[in-house]
C-alpha cells in the first residue's frame, strides 16, 4: 500500500499571485514612506533612466521577538579547521555604505528588497507628496503664439471633415422653407474648419549654474545632480516650453551642455559676480524678461571670494528673473558662520525672487525641493 | 510531450512499488504517500502557504513572490514539498531529472516514517488540510459579508501572535457552590442574589494568548472569533514541527542514502543521484545544515546502538534533546563541529582598508558546545502569558523569562495588535525592563 504517483493536480492554483497583488498594494503604501530615497536616486535630466529602484524593508507582521544582540553572536559550524582560523569574512558596514553597522549572518525580517518603480510613477508620487501649488503664470502680454482651433464651419472641404449635424440643420431649414420633404443639396454641406487663434505662451528658461571649484566634488556633485533633476522635471510640468541652460563657473563663467555640467571640475578659487553678470547679459539677449519666465538656480558650497560685487551682480539679476535660488551644498563646518559666506551676503536681496536652501545630506533632498519650488506667498 | 511525461509517471510508479518493499524490509514503517508531479510555481505556492487548502493572506503572497524570485534567479532549488497528512502528500518538481525524482521519493519515505512514528507527530491532526480548506470557505464568506479589509485586519492581528498558543489550557478550579438559602429567608427578605458570572475558560496565568483572546475578548464578533480559532489551530499544528527539523531532514537523508543503495540504478542515474545528494547534504561552515548534520548523527547512532534501537531513539527525541543526550566528544570530532565567534577585522584593498566581521574558529569544549547548541535549538518563539485582567479591563501579560529581553519596537507594535483584539488597554511585563503599555483605542 505504498501510495501513488499522479500529475498535474494541485490545490491553491493561482492563489500565490492573487495574494502577491495584495502584498504589492501594501508595498506601495510603504514606498510612500520612502519617498526621500526615491528622490535621492540619480536620474538624468534627459530621461534616460526609466526605472527607479526603491529599497523597502520586507513587509512583516509585528510579532514578539527577542532583542537583537548589540554584538553579533557566534554560533556552531561544521567542517575542517583549527582554532584561530578565520572561516568566513563579511563586510562590516562603514560610513557611506548606507547600511549602517549591519550584522553578519542573516537576521530574518531585516532584509531589504528592491521594488522597481516606473520613473513617471515615482515622479507623480513625489509631487503628490510635496503638494506644491501650481505656478501662477507671469503676465506676458506681448507674447502670443497662434494655435489652430477646430471651431469653425465652411462650405467646402474634404469628406472626413464633414460636419453632419450642421449639414442636417442647413438641409432641414432649406427644405422647410421650400415646403419640400427633406433633401440634401450640395449647398447644404458644411465642413469643420480650423482657425488660428492667438494664445498666450507659457515658456520658461531655467539657468542652472554650478560652482566647479575643487571643493564641489563627490557628494556635493551628487546632490546638485539630484536637485537639478527634480527642479527641471517640476518646471517642465508647469510650462509648455522649457529651455534649460547649463552654466558652470569658477573665477570665470562658461556655458556648457548637460554632460559637461556635471563632469567639469576645476581647482582654485571661486567668484560669483562674473557668473551672475555673464548670465544676466546672455539672458537679456536670449530670454528677455518680457517673454520668458526665467529661473536661476545656483549650486555652490557657498565659499566665494568676492564680496559686495557678488551682491550687486545678483541684485541686477533679481530684477529680471522669476526666481533666483541659491542652493548651498554641505558648506564646510568652519565656514558656517563666516560673514563672507555667499548666503550671508545675499541675504539682503529681495524675497521673492531670492530664495535660499541649505542642503547637507541626502535625506533632506525632499525638503529642499519643497522649499526651493514653493510658490512665494505674495504671488 | 504528454506521452513522455506519462512514461516518466509510469516509471516512477513502478519504482515506488519496489522502493516501498525495500523500505519496509529496511525497517521503516512509513505512512503511504501520494506523489504529485507539479510545475515549479505550484511548489513555491505550496511552500509559501505550507499546506494545500490554505486561506488567503498577503503575507503568503509575499513569501511566494520572494521564493519565486530567489529560485528563478538560480539561488537554490526546491526539489520537493511534503505534507504531514494520512496518506501523506508529496509534490515533486516536474523539472527534476528522473534520477532526482527517485532520490526525492526515497527521501520522502523517510519523512513519512517520521510522520507516522515520531512521538511528537504521530498523534497530531492528519487531516489538517481539510480543516484549513473548510475555513478558507468560511473566510471567503466573511469577506463577502463583512468586507475583505475587515477580514484582513483580523488576520493581520491574529497572525502576529500565532506563535503565542498552547494546547495545555487548564480550566479554573470550580468555585464552591453558594450555601443553601437560609430557611428563614422569608422572614427578613432575601439579599439580592449575586449576579451570575460566566465561568472563565482559562485558569490564569495561561500561555495560550491567542486562544484567550478568541474566547474571552469582550469585543469580538463570532466570525472574528472563528478566524482567531483557525489561526490558533494552525499555530498549534506548526509548534511541534519546529522542534524536530534536524530529526526530520536527517532521517530522510539517511533513508534516501541507504534505500537507493538497495535499489538498482543505472550508472547514469547513480551519478545524478550522487550529485543531488552532495548538493543537499554538505557541511556549512557557519550554521548547521540539518541534512548533513542529521544524516551523520543518524549514521553514528546506528553504528553505536544498531538500527532498531537508533530508530527508537530517533522517534522520541527532539532536535535539542538529541544534541543534549547524545552529542559526545567522539561525535563532535566525527561531525567536525566547532564554535566560532565574530570578531571585527579588516582586509586591505586597493581602495584602502575595508572593515569586516571575521568568523573565528574557537577552541571548543564538548560540554560548552553541547549546551550552546542545545539551547539554540530549544529556543522557540517568546512565551507570553496572560496573567490577569484588572477590574478596569486592562489585559495583563508577562513575558516568561528566558535569556533574552524582547525587541521593544516590535513588542509595542504587537501589543497594539493585541489591544485591537482585546478592545481595552494592555500591559506587558518583560523581565527587568519597564512594562510596555498600550492605551485603549478611542473609538469614533
Amino acid at each position: 500500500m505504498p501510495g501513488s504517483v499522479s500529475e498535474g493536480h494541485w490545490d491553491l492554483a493561482g492563489r500565490g499571485s492573487l495574494d502577491q497583488a495584495r502584498h504589492l498594494d501594501r508595498l506601495r503604501e510603504a514606498i510612500r514612506q520612502k519617498l526621500p530615497v526615491v528622490v535621492a536616486e540619480t536620474p538624468l535630466i534627459d530621461g534616460q533612466t526609466q526605472k527607479v529602484r526603491v529599497p523597502v524593508k520586507v513587509l512583516e507582521l509585528p510579532r514578539f521577538r527577542p532583542r537583537l544582540p548589540s554584538q553579533p553572536e557566534g554560533g556552531v559550524g561544521q567542517g575542517p579547521g583549527q582554532p584561530g582560523d578565520i572561516i568566513a569574512r563579511v563586510p562590516r558596514g562603514g560610513p557611506g555604505s548606507g547600511s549602517g553597522d549591519r550584522q553578519p549572518g542573516d537576521q530574518p525580517g531585516e532584509h531589504e528588497i528592491e521594488v522597481e518603480l516606473d520613473i513617471q510613477t515615482a515622479i507623480a508620487m513625489v509631487f503628490e507628496d510635496l503638494q506644491l501649488p501650481n505656478l501662477q503664470d507671469r503676465e506676458v502680454a506681448d507674447l502670443v503664439r497662434p494655435r489652430r482651433v477646430w471651431n469653425s464651419r465652411r462650405r467646402h472641404g474634404t469628406l472626413p471633415t464633414l460636419a453632419r449635424r450642421a449639414t442636417l440643420k442647413e438641409a432641414l431649414a432649406r427644405s422647410l422653407a421650400q415646403g419640400m420633404p427633406l433633401t440634401f443639396m450640395p449647398d447644404d454641406l458644411r465642413f469643420r474648419a480650423a482657425r488660428e487663434e492667438p494664445e498666450p505662451v507659457t515658456q520658461a528658461a531655467i539657468y542652472l549654474l554650478r560652482d566647479i571649484s575643487g571643493s564641489m566634488g563627490g557628494e556635493r556633485k551628487y546632490l546638485s545632480r539630484v536637485l537639478t533633476f527634480w527642479i527641471v522635471t517640476w518646471l517642465r510640468q508647469q510650462y509648455q516650453t522649457v529651455a534649460v541652460e547649463f552654466w558652470v563657473h569658477d573665477v570665470g563663467a562658461q556655458k556648457t551642455d548637460e554632460t559637461q555640467f556635471f563632469a567639469l571640475s576645476e581647482g582654485g578659487g571661486t567668484l560669483a559676480a562674473p557668473a551672475y553678470q555673464a548670465i544676466y547679459q546672455y539672458m537679456q539677449v536670449h530670454h528677455p524678461a518680457g517673454q520668458w519666465n526665467t529661473f536661476v538656480f545656483h549650486f555652490t558650497d557657498g565659499d566665494v571670494a568676492d564680496g559686495p560685487s557678488a551682491v550687486e551682480a545678483a541684485r541686477a539679476l533679481c530684477g529680471s528673473v522669476r526666481w533666483f535660488g541659491l542652493v548651498e551644498l554641505q558648506p564646510p563646518n568652519y565656514f558656517l558662520h563666516s560673514p563672507s559666506r555667499l548666503s550671508h551676503l545675499l541675504a539682503e536681496l529681495p524675497q521673492p525672487p531670492y530664495r535660499h536652501v541649505l542642503l547637507t545630506k541626502r535625506g533632506d533632498v525632499l525638503q529642499a525641493i519643497k522649499m526651493l519650488l514653493q510658490e512665494e506667498a505674495t504671488a | 510531450m504528454s506521452q513522455v511525461a506519462s512514461s516518466v509517471k509510469d516509471e516512477l510508479e513502478r519504482f515506488l512499488d519496489r522502493l516501498w518493499d525495500a523500505a519496509v524490509a529496511f525497517g521503516l514503517d512509513p505512512v503511504p504517500v501520494d506523489f504529485e508531479i507539479v510545475p515549479a510555481h505550484a511548489i513555491y505556492e505550496l511552500a509559501a502557504y505550507g499546506m494545500p487548502g490554505h486561506y488567503s493572506h498577503w503575507i503568503y503572497g509575499r513569501d511566494y513572490w520572494r521564493m519565486k524570485r530567489r529560485m528563478d534567479s538560480g539561488q537554490g532549488r526546491l526539489y520537493e514539498m511534503v505534507i504531514d497528512t494520512d496518506p501523506a502528500v508529496a509534490y515533486l518538481l516536474d523539472s527534476n531529472t528522473v534520477a532526482a525524482q527517485k532520490l526525492v521519493m526515497a527521501h520522502v519515505l523517510g519523512h513519512a516514517d517520521v510522520f507516522k512514528n515520531h512521538l511528537l507527530l504521530k498523534d497530531g491532526p492528519k487531516q489538517f488540510h481539510h480543516t484549513l480548506a473548510a475555513s478558507r470557505e468560511r473566510f471567503a464568506q466573511y469577506a463577502q459579508e463583512y468586507g475583505a479589509d475587515a477580514v484582513e485586519a483580523v488576520l493581520d492581528r491574529a497572525l502576529s501572535i500565532q506563535d503565542q498558543v498552547s494546547a495545555i489550557t487548564p480550566r479554573p478550579e470550580p468555585q464552591p457552590r453558594p450555601q443553601a438559602p437560609s430557611p428563614y429567608v422569608d422572614l427578613w427578605g432575601a439579599e439580592a442574589a449575586p449576579p451570575r458570572r460566566r465561568v472563565p475558560r482559562y485558569a490564569l496565568p495561561t500561555p495560550d494568548l491567542l486562544g484567550f483572546l478568541a474566547r474571552e475578548s469582550p469585543i469580538l464578533q463570532p466570525w472574528e472569533r472563528d478566524i482567531l480559532e483557525v489561526v490558533r489551530l494552525e499555530g498549534l499544528y506548526h509548534a511541534p514541527k519546529r522542534r524536530v527539523k534536524i530529526l526530520h531532514e536527517g532521517w530522510a537523508t539517511y533513508c534516501h542514502h541507504h534505500l537507493l543503495e538497495l535499489m538498482e540504478l543505472s550508472s547514469g542515474e547513480a551519478i545524478e543521484v550522487s550529485r543531488v545528494h552532495a548538493q543537499v547534504a554538505t557541511p556549512d561552515p557557519l550554521r548547521l545544515n540539518p541534512y548533513w548534520f542529521g544524516w551523520q548523527f543518524a549514521e553514528s547512532l546506528v553504528e553505536e546502538y544498531g538500527f532498531k534501537a537508533a530508530r527508537a531513539i530517533w522517534m522520541e527525541e527532539t532536535d535539542a534533546g538529541l544534541v543534549r543526550n547524545y552529542l559526545d566528544q567522539e561525535r563532535m570530532r566525527r561531525l567536525e563541529l566547532y564554535r566560532y565567534r565574530w570578531v571585527p577585522g579588516e582586509v586591505r584593498t586597493p581602495r584602502g582598508p575595508l572593515p569586516t566581521w571575521d568568523a573565528v574558529y574557537e577552541e571548543t569544549e564538548v560540554e560548552a558546545l553541547r549546551s550552546a547548541l542545545a539551547n539554540a535549538l530549544a529556543a522557540g518563539p517568546p512565551e507570553i502569558q496572560v496573567v490577569d485582567v484588572t477590574p478596569s479591563g486592562v489585559l495583563e501579560l508577562r513575558h516568561t523569562p528566558d535569556d533574552s529581553l524582547l525587541d521593544p519596537e516590535w513588542t509595542q507594535l504587537t501589543l497594539e495588535a493585541i489591544r485591537d483584539l482585546w478592545g481595552g488597554g494592555v500591559v506587558l511585563y518583560d523581565g527587568n525592563a519597564k512594562p510596555y503599555r498600550v492605551e485603549p483605542r478611542r473609538r469614533g
